[in-house]
């Protein structure tokens, strides 16, 4: 099967990448991981790995020519197999003269950090060759984005060339502020005096991640302008299911609700922690949602009762914990669930969730993704919302609600003190679940969620 | 009229914006031409900065034979006409500099008066009559010129303004100043050291309204101290000769009429930018009030045209016309360039001087920025008290959360030369703890400014202790 090359997301800020160098020709066989290309985006060049291993069968996009990220650069085939006919189409043609680039060696990449002590990061091409000619990678200094040692580090290197002193310039004020807001430097563009990072530069690094997060959770909702003042809707067939849905759990399970305050600070730190290089490495962005929906799978194991539906005179506890998570759509909710979410790891759940969300906005669920929770999780952290009561999802006989981190002043010790603090709310079926019950849930989850360390490596 | 030549920049006014534009300019390949209608160099130059601090080193001397102890010289008496002939001997020393610069860079200089025909084109009205010129590129840097107030007549005689001030043969008796800003804080600061009895009268609740209000408070007490008359709150109405001597109607806060009577009477009010017969209105230019209006790069709303220092507004510093003309320069020549105002340090020659650079104390709060300041005093400086000067402190306000220093506020003994090391804090983004960390030579006064970023963790080592 056709396999394409895309032009990957290349820096935080990186909007379009210019293909330098293609180190492999047409119909050149290839393997997975070897370097493909060249290509620089905002001064730092550096090389891509083929994504599959066969014949490189079509080069679309020639060296000199600059596109936005995502674009499908070639075309990698398996051998023998023809090339698909919609990508002839997609080839882009040189129609001016190529700019004179400055030659590779030349050009001093912008930013750059020093390689971390244990952990050294080198294209597979860098890493052959080194290997070929036994030198320790430890002392090649990476020119390549996060200091990534590049095939021509190591031939400058063998040509008794050092590459210039990796060290990345900040400003101490920016150096705090990216410490403090866990930026990593590496990922922040600098606009200072050659290249310097400055305390503006982190902040803007910082928003567009914020940004960038926010999509990521939750992709922006169209306000529902199409209504005007004075007009009848017929509901359609979602609104009119969460209309009886909602009815018959209403009046049907009485509610009853419980509130507590949770100290995020330890988990936000975690996860900003491991967030980047689990991106790179898993290629999913990790979100503090994960952390709660996998805590809250652990903590139903814990109060099974919690993950039951009443039936007849009967209380029936699932046989799996499936963690639904409330949707908002542009004409109604939905609540696709994760299933099985106390036995995956975070990474998974991550997986699921994004793609779930996903589906659901674009309205490609399964019924079974649909059906198959057992407890659900909603959250209007992103609309500012402090706390809220949420009805229950039937047949489930709990939901947890979110409410948005924010900075508070906190009594602890008898000084006020600074903590993030997060609002959780939960309502349950008090047919079957009284008070103290739901109040213990409640209290082991928050005992959970502050102290992450306890819950997330054990 | 036919068109002379072609040039790829042309800068008009030859001060601390325009030369410096022009330089610029040509170092980046451009074929530049220069039009000043007077002297190379500008108001900063010929009637400004330069002129001013030569007068004021001479007062120092004077001022500081006076009241020395030790060294004892009787009938010490300052010559006014040797002093006015050394000041032009400074001037014309520097004047000869720019030239030769401005002749080694390949830059045409032309001296005249330069009037806008149309978007590209400038006449200059020159002694070789009227030429015209193209530019594909034009730099407007005319500067400024004294700022008068309705009902205050300049005779130049007894009425007079900075320009005038300069020349004065003689010491006079009285001097009332109009005017408790920058230029009049610095003439009050020459004329008591010469002798006269000085008399400032300001508008606003303070003088140097703009510095910090400690930096206030200590430089009105210092003048206090000198007998330097401050009426604050005073709004001049009119003036009037009477016998041969000038009076001023005033009234105080409260609408109470009072009358100041002295030998001479200095206008000092501020400046208003100079776009006298330049053409601006065949041009249809975006003007801001009496400014013309740019933004950070310095373009006005015409394309390819610039407006550089005190034509443009903002702070009226020589430095700053330096900094934009630079910023012009580039983006004339296709670089991108911006000024960013946010650290141009603030200088004031007074006896001691006065500098800052960044925010005080009062506009950081202004801002909701949560805020530390520190503190240290030239009498706990040696090298202060070694040169008999103790007066005056280092203010350091920095945002509280990282450390970072935000405003430098200094007076004292030579803080206009001391403030260049926090400048450079500020544009590095330094915080207190490599401000307060950096090893200082001993003794010197810079010592103070390392102690005054120490005390504001409460660190500084030759202060009581802070609880």
């Amino acid at each position: 099967m056709a396999v394409e090359v895309v032009l990957p997301a290349l820096g935080l800020t990186v909007e379009k990448g210019t293909i330098l160098k293609w180190l492999k020709k047409e119909g050149e066989t290839v393997s997975k991981g070897e370097s493909l290309y060249e290509v620089e985006a905002d001064k730092v060049t550096t090389e891509v790995e083929s994504p599959a291993s066969g014949v490189l069968k079509k080069i679309l996009v020639p060296e000199g020519i600059e596109v936005p990220i995502l674009t499908v650069v070639a075309v990698i085939t398996e051998k023998g197999e023809e090339l698909p006919e919609k990508y002839l189409s997609m080839e882009i043609k040189r129609t001016e003269p190529l700019i004179e680039k400055p030659t590779v060696e030349m050009m001093e990449p912008e930013v750059k950090i020093p390689t971390v002590p244990g952990e050294i990061k080198a294209v597979p091409a860098a890493r052959q060759l080194a290997r070929e000619k036994g030198i320790n990678l430890s002392s090649i200094r990476g020119s390549g984005p996060g200091g990534t040692i590049l095939l021509k580090d190591i031939k400058l290197f063998l040509a008794g060339k050092t590459p210039p002193p990796s060290q990345v310039f900040a400003t101490p004020t920016a150096k705090k502020m990216a410490e403090k807001e866990a930026v990593p430097l590496s990922l922040i563009k600098g606009t200072g005096v050659s290249g310097r990072i400055m305390k503006e530069d982190v902040i803007r690094a910082k928003a567009e991640l914020e940004k960038r997060e926010e999509k990521i959770l939750t992709p922006p909702i169209k306000p529902p302008s199409k209504f005007q003042l004075g007009q009848t809707i017929k509901m359609n067939s979602m609104r009119k299911a969460i209309a009886k849905r909602m009815v018959q759990s209403k009046f049907t399970a009485p509610h009853i609700y419980f509130y507590n305050d949770v100290e995020m600070g330890k988990l936000i730190a975690l996860r900003d922690e491991i967030v980047y290089e689990v991106e790179k490495q898993e290629g999913i962005r990790l979100s503090i949602n994960d952390f709660i929906i996998k805590a809250v799978a652990l903590t139903l194991k814990e109060f099974p009762l919690l993950n039951s539906m009443v039936l007849g005179e009967e209380i029936k506890i699932f046989p799996e914990i499936n963690v639904g998570l409330a949707v908002a759509l542009e004409d109604g909710l939905i609540v696709p669930a994760i299933p099985k979410a106390d036995q995956l790891g975070l990474i998974e759940i991550a997986r699921y969730r994004a793609d779930l969300i996903e589906r659901a906005r674009q309205s490609k669920l399964t019924l079974e993704e649909i059906e198959r929770g057992t407890f659900t999780i909603s959250s209007l952290a992103q609309y500012d919302i402090v706390f809220f009561t949420a009805i229950l999802n039937p047949p489930q006989s709990g939901i947890l609600t979110l409410g948005k981190v924010e900075e508070k002043p906190v009594v602890r010790d008898g000084s006020i003190v600074i903590r993030k603090i997060m609002r959780q709310g939960l309502s349950v079926d008090h047919r079957i679940i009284d008070g103290a019950v739901a109040a213990q849930f409640l209290q082991s989850l928050k005992k959970r969620l502050e102290n992450p360390f306890l819950t997330f490596l054990i | 009229m036919e068109i002379r030549k072609n040039y790829d920049l042309i800068v008009i006014g030859g001060g601390p914006g325009g030369y410096v534009a022009a330089i610029r300019g040509a170092q980046l390949g451009a074929d530049v031409l220069i039009i000043e209608k007077d002297e190379l160099g500008g108001t900063c130059l010929n009637r400004g900065c330069i002129p001013t601090k030569t007068i004021l080193s001479d007062v120092k001397l004077f001022e500081n034979l006076k009241k020395s102890e030790t060294l004892k010289a009787d009938n010490i008496r300052m010559d006014m006409e040797k002093l006015i002939e050394r000041k032009n001997k400074v001037i014309k020393t520097l004047n000869t500099g720019v030239k030769f610069l401005i002749k080694d860079n390949g830059i045409t200089f032309l001296q005249g008066k330069a009037s806008f025909i149309d978007r590209k084109t400038v006449e200059v009205d020159s002694k070789n009559g009227k030429q015209r010129f193209e530019g594909n590129k034009i730099i407007i840097a005319t500067g400024s010129v004294s700022a008068q107030i309705p009902n205050v007549n300049v005779d130049g005689k007894t009425i007079l303004t900075s320009t005038e001030m300069l020349e004065l043969s003689s010491i006079p008796k009285e001097l009332i100043i109009i005017g408790g800003g920058v230029i009049g804080v610095e003439f009050a600061s020459i004329f008591n050291g010469l002798g006269s009895k000085v008399k400032i009268i300001e508008m606003l609740p303070e003088i140097i309204s703009t510095e910090d209000h400690e930096i206030i408070r200590g430089l009105t007490s210092i003048f206090k101290k000198k007998n330097i008359e401050i009426y604050t709150d005073t709004r001049v109405k009119g003036t009037k000769i009477n016998q041969g001597r000038p009076e001023i109607l005033a009234v105080d806060k409260e609408g109470k009429e009072m009358v100041f009577n002295g030998e001479k009477i200095l206008i000092a009010v501020g400046r208003s930018p100079y776009t006298d017969g330049l053409g601006l209105e065949r041009l249809n230019i975006e003007m801001d009030g009496k400014f013309i209006k740019v933004n950070e790069k310095m373009e006005t709303s015409i394309p390819n045209i610039y407006a550089i220092g005190d034509v443009t507004g903002h702070q009226m510093l020589a430095h700053k016309a330096s900094a934009e003309g630079i910023v012009a320069a580039e983006n004339a020549s296709g670089h991108s360039s911006r000024i960013d105002y946010s650290k141009i340090p603030n200088c004031i020659y007074t006896l001691p001087e006065v500098s800052s650079v960044g925010l005080t104390e009062k506009k950081a709060k202004e801002r909701g920025l949560q805020i530390m300041t520190g503190r240290f005093p030239f009498q706990s400086n040696g090298r202060a008290l070694a040169a008999g000067e103790p007066e005056g402190f280092v203010k350091i306000v920095a945002e509280k959360d990282l450390g970072q220093i935000i405003g430098v506020h200094i007076l004292g003994e030579n803080a206009t030369d001391l403030i260049g090391g926090p400048t450079l804090a500020l544009a590095l983004e330094a915080t207190v703890e490599e401000l307060g960390k950096t090893i200082q030579p001993h003794p010197t006064l810079t010592e103070a400014i390392m102690e005054a970023a120490l005390d504001a963790i409460k660190q500084a080592i030759h202060l009581p202790r802070k609880k």
